[in-house]
């Protein structure tokens, strides 16, 4: 009994782990695959759909939409002020066709204290108005006259007037608080306009860059001889600014004066607010560039919101894929930029550039790597795990039942493998290869020859008896027995009591017993 | 079975290992932006724009913190942008984190519990550290919302070189200026010596004072004479208010007192006035030159003294300079900003700060460096403002101005129908053709009319 068992668990056992193994092994590879195929459908759904983009061209597509927006702001907000100071130009050359007999120069307003204050009171309106429509932080007219030409300075102080905004609110100008920075202080007071604590009556022309060069030219056009000017200090203040600078003419289109609007640093910066962006704030920065080389000096910048973009340094402008790098002293920034169609005295191009920082860039760039890389991995190891999961809770219990059903010969539940089970309980001889089945025909043939005697024995041993229980069962002695043991073995065709055994075992197994036992 | 486990091990190991391998790129630190309305250089070159470079560059690239002035004016200009923000109004712009701004803005605030309460952000032992009558007049009701940062007291500034010239002609002495009385009886001097110098134009003398607050002189005045000066949410207008009426109406009427709208600065820069009452802060913006319409310009000296008192007044003197207000908003930002604040402070540094605006300092231990800092002033404007502010310190009392949720509306209305009024009595007073005669009739004639102005106007 110990011999068969062990070979039938042997074959019972081997059999198992073959079968279980296909099956765990086969499920995990169709789940790892349906997992690998879904999961490529779910990045190429992404990526088709530009959720996966690449973060350059993400801020690409960032930048370039802040720097069309920004861009068209600025054009728009120079073009108006070029417009305004044009408009103040032509209304201070009809006050000057008033007060000139026609023919006669500017400079024939030195000296006359009256018809210059006279000019400037009938004029500050105008400027009041330029300035309370908004959008600029000051306003000035210069005339190429002085009041008084025996004064130290007369050589470069011309009369005119500036008047700046005081304590900004860059949208709303109504309820601005104006000061008179430069002007008689007759007019200024008789307007109701404060004195500016630096407070000149007339323009040093030499901190006045272009002046003197255009005075006495003749030109034929405004808006053709226009001119804007690098950052310059406001002097004896904080201040920096942008001039807008607009030549006045008189009849004979001979420059007498300029006249224009001023955008300070403080203005530029409230009326260009940072913008947040997923890259850091967006920043607003107006520059100059000549000879390819792009410059903050004397530029502008808006709201920085915690960076710190120093307008007194050069930009070093690397051009890649997606934005070009421009690095500065000590900071890096990602950004576009354009040009901006406005005249500059230097012949510098005006260049708009919307920035962020480079180290925001790389954060973000980074996060966003991290982020899909862990996270599809995560999900990857979910579904794998899950995969794990679901292989074992389906097999584990077919297994179970398997055994279940070899050793009792019950179901294992699931319908499918019953119905094998039962189909090959059914059929088993045909379920035997044709040797086998063929051996055990001619076995049961030979049972046939057998003695009633012999049958008798040979039943008791289909039960399972020995020789010894055999001989008490049947009332006859252990030799008897084993002489009818040596006739069986003769006429069945076998060797050992074993080989007997298994075929008794066989019969049984393939569920042919009954061919050889007593009806 | 054993070689599943370790696949899916390896698998949840993997993002952590990318994590980990990632992990060199830091979040870039995110400064706590932070926006300040100020006063300190209002148009001319700001010391505390230079101060928050510094911090900028140094302790707040330490912590993270980045100061951004957006507006640097006069504090009626802020007081105006901090109502209108407020309150919505539109173009007005939203509050800036950090404000300055005299207790008459947060009283006139409609929800003054927007701004920080001080006392949550800094211990007992910090604030012990303030002076504390500058430290008391930045409570608003129970809550320590406005921080005195630097502190100014009313000064006398004089234009020496004019005066040394109306001196010598006139004899007019220094010394008289010590007392109100003595000063409007020089400006009508000064009015009548300056317009005899061009006989050919009679009535064109010009101003010799002009004081910054024409308010503050009454309330000052009338309360070192000891009476009231307020009455409940108005004014009391008792006997001593008439006392302080009489001498500047006189100079005002004859022409001595400069009537113009603005600070003091404005006349004593084209010369139209000589002498003015004026924040010690104002020394900032007064120029060594004179500069006249004619564009003529001349160098001249500034002397500076005490503030005049009464003949029978207390040495009573209006304490100014505003605080900062800070708004709320997340936590972080309020310690940022208390950070700046205490970093500005500082006893040493606080010196350097006021020194260079014309300021006293905050902190009791400062007052020790005050010395040596004033030693190494090289303008002579600072040195002489620096001494008349040490002498006041020394022999005069501060008055703060009350807490009254009325004071800006009297105030503003004062400032409006004094200078009205004497305007009016003026063009009256020449139009009588000057007669000395006629002048005290048109004095209780505009104190009438003034108090029936007040009074009209307050009750409405």
């Amino acid at each position: 009994m110990e011999n068969q068992s062990c070979v039938l668990t042997l074959t019972t056992a081997g059999k198992t782990i073959r079968q279980g193994v296909a099956m765990r092994k086969k499920l995990l590879s169709y789940w790892i695959l349906t997992v690998l195929l879904v999961f490529a459908l779910f990045l190429a759904v992404l990526s088709l759909t530009g959720v996966f983009s690449h973060p350059a061209r993400r801020l690409h597509q960032d930048l370039a939409v802040s720097l069309a927006d920004t861009g068209s702001d600025v054009t728009g907000h120079f073009d108006t002020l070029e417009a305004r100071s044009i408009q103040l130009s032509r209304k201070t050359s009809e006050e000057l066709g008033s007060v000139l007999e026609p023919g006669e120069r500017i400079r024939s307003l030195n000296d006359r204290q009256e018809a210059l204050q006279a000019l400037e009171k009938t004029l500050l309106p105008s400027l009041e108005s330029i300035l309370r429509t908004g959008q600029c932080s000051g306003v000035f007219l210069i005339l190429d006259a002085t009041v008084n030409t025996k004064a130290p300075n007369a050589s470069h102080s011309r009369s005119g007037l500036y008047l700046r905004c005081q304590g900004l609110y860059a949208a709303n100008p109504v309820n601005q608080s104006i000061t008179c920075y430069r002007g008689f202080a007759s007019a200024a007071r008789s307007a109701g306009i404060e004195l500016h604590n630096r407070w000149n009556p007339e323009f040093d022309i030499d901190s006045l860059p272009g002046f003197s060069a255009l005075m006495g030219q003749n030109i034929s056009s405004l808006s053709g001889s226009l001119f804007w000017t690098r950052g310059l200090t406001i002097p004896g203040t904080w201040e920096n600014v942008l001039l807008l600078c607009v030549p006045v003419t008189l009849g004979d289109g001979t420059v007498c004066g300029l006249c224009g609007i001023e955008i300070s640093a403080l203005y530029f910066r409230l009326s260009y607010p940072a913008k947040e962006g997923e890259f850091g704030n967006r920043i607003t920065a107006l520059c100059f560039s000549e000879d390819g080389a792009l410059s903050l000096k004397g530029g502008m910048i808006g709201r920085q919101e915690g960076s710190a973009v120093d307008t007194e340094q050069d930009l070093a402008e690397e051009k890649g894929q997606y934005f070009s790098t421009f690095t500065a002293q000590d900071a890096a920034y990602a950004g576009l930029e354009k040009s901006l169609p406005f005249r500059t005295l230097d012949g510098s191009t005006m260049t708009l550039a919307v920035l962020v920082p480079l180290e925001g860039y790389r954060y973000a760039a980074a996060k966003n790597t991290i982020t899909w890389v862990a996270g599809s991995a995560a999900i990857l190891a979910a579904m794998l795990l899950l995969g794990l999961l679901f292989t074992g809770r389906f097999v584990r219990p077919i297994e179970k039942r398997l055994q279940t059903a070899k050793q009792d010969g019950g179901t294992c539940g699931i319908l499918e493998i019953d119905a094998l089970l039962e189909a090959m309980q059914a059929g088993n001889s045909e379920g035997l290869p044709p040797k086998v089945a063929s051996f055990l025909d001619e076995f049961r043939d030979r049972v046939k020859t057998l003695t009633p005697m012999e049958r008798t024995v040979l039943q008791y041993y289909i039960d399972g008896y020995g020789i010894e229980e055999i001989a008490a069962k049947a009332f006859i002695s252990v030799n008897t027995v084993k002489k009818h043991n040596t006739n069986l073995n003769r006429k069945l065709g076998v060797s050992t009591r074993e080989e007997l055994r298994v075929y008794i075992e066989i019969f049984r197994r393939s569920g042919r017993i009954d061919e050889i036992s007593y009806p | 079975m054993r070689k599943i486990p370790a696949l899916w091990c390896l698998l949840l190991l993997f993002p952590a290992l990318l994590l980990a391998g990632c992990a060199w790129e830091k979040a870039p630190a995110a400064p706590v932006s932070l926006m300040i309305w100020h006063v300190y250089g209002e148009q001319t070159d700001s010391p505390l724009n230079r101060m928050i470079e510094d911090f900028n560059e140094t302790e707040g690239a330490e912590k993270g913190i980045r100061v951004e002035v957006t507006s640097v004016s006069n504090t009626n200009v802020i007081h105006d942008a901090v109502l209108a923000a407020e309150s919505g109004q539109p173009g007005a712009g939203d509050l800036p984190d950090l404000f300055v701004s005299y207790p008459k803005t947060v009283l006139a605030m409609q929800d003054a519990s927007i701004l920080a309460n001080y006392e949550d952000y800094l211990s007992e032992e910090e604030l012990s550290s303030f002076i504390p009558s500058f430290l008391e007049e930045g409570y608003v009701d129970g809550r320590l919302v406005i921080l005195p940062v630097a502190k100014s007291t009313e000064i006398l500034f004089l234009n020496q070189t004019a005066y040394d010239a109306f001196s010598e002609e006139t004899g007019a002495r220094r010394e008289d200026l010590a007392t109100w009385e003595g000063l409007f009886r020089q400006a009508q001097q000064y009015y009548a010596w300056t317009d005899a110098k061009t006989p050919d134009t009679p009535l064109d003398g010009k101003a010799f004072f002009v004081h910054d607050y024409h308010f503050d002189y009454f309330q000052v005045g009338t309360e070192s004479l000891g009476e009231d000066f307020f009455d409940g949410d108005g004014l009391a207008f008792g006997p001593a208010f008439h006392e302080v009426f009489v001498p500047y109406a006189r100079a005002a009427i004859s022409g001595g007192l400069w009537l113009g709208d603005g600070y003091a600065t404005e006349p004593l820069r084209t010369g139209d006035a000589i002498c003015a009452a004026a924040s010690s802060a104002g020394v900032l913006y007064y120029s060594d030159v004179i500069t006249s319409e004619d564009n003529t310009s001349e160098q001249i000296t500034f002397s500076a003294m005490p503030c005049p008192v009464f003949e029978d007044g207390r040495k009573l003197v209006m304490q100014r300079g505003a605080g900062i207000c800070l708004v709320k908003s997340e936590k972080a930002r309020e310690e940022a900003a208390v950070a700046f604040l205490s970093w500005l402070t500082d006893p040493s540094r606080n010196v350097d700060f006021v020194t260079k605006a014309g300021y006293m300092p905050v902190k009791t231990q400062s007052f020790s460096y005050l010395g040596d800092a004033i030693g190494d002033l090289s303008d002579p404007k600072y040195v002489a403002m620096y001494q008349a502010l040490l002498k006041t310190q020394k022999d005069y009392s501060y008055y703060t101005t009350p807490q009254l949720d009325s004071y800006l509306t009297l105030e503003t209305a004062f400032e409006k129908n004094i200078r009205q009024v004497m305007r009016s009595a003026r063009k009256q007073y020449i139009s009588q053709g000057a007669d000395p005669a006629v002048l005290d009739l048109l004095v209780e004639d505009s104190y009438t009319s003034f108090l029936s102005v007040m009074q009209r106007g307050t009750s409405n």
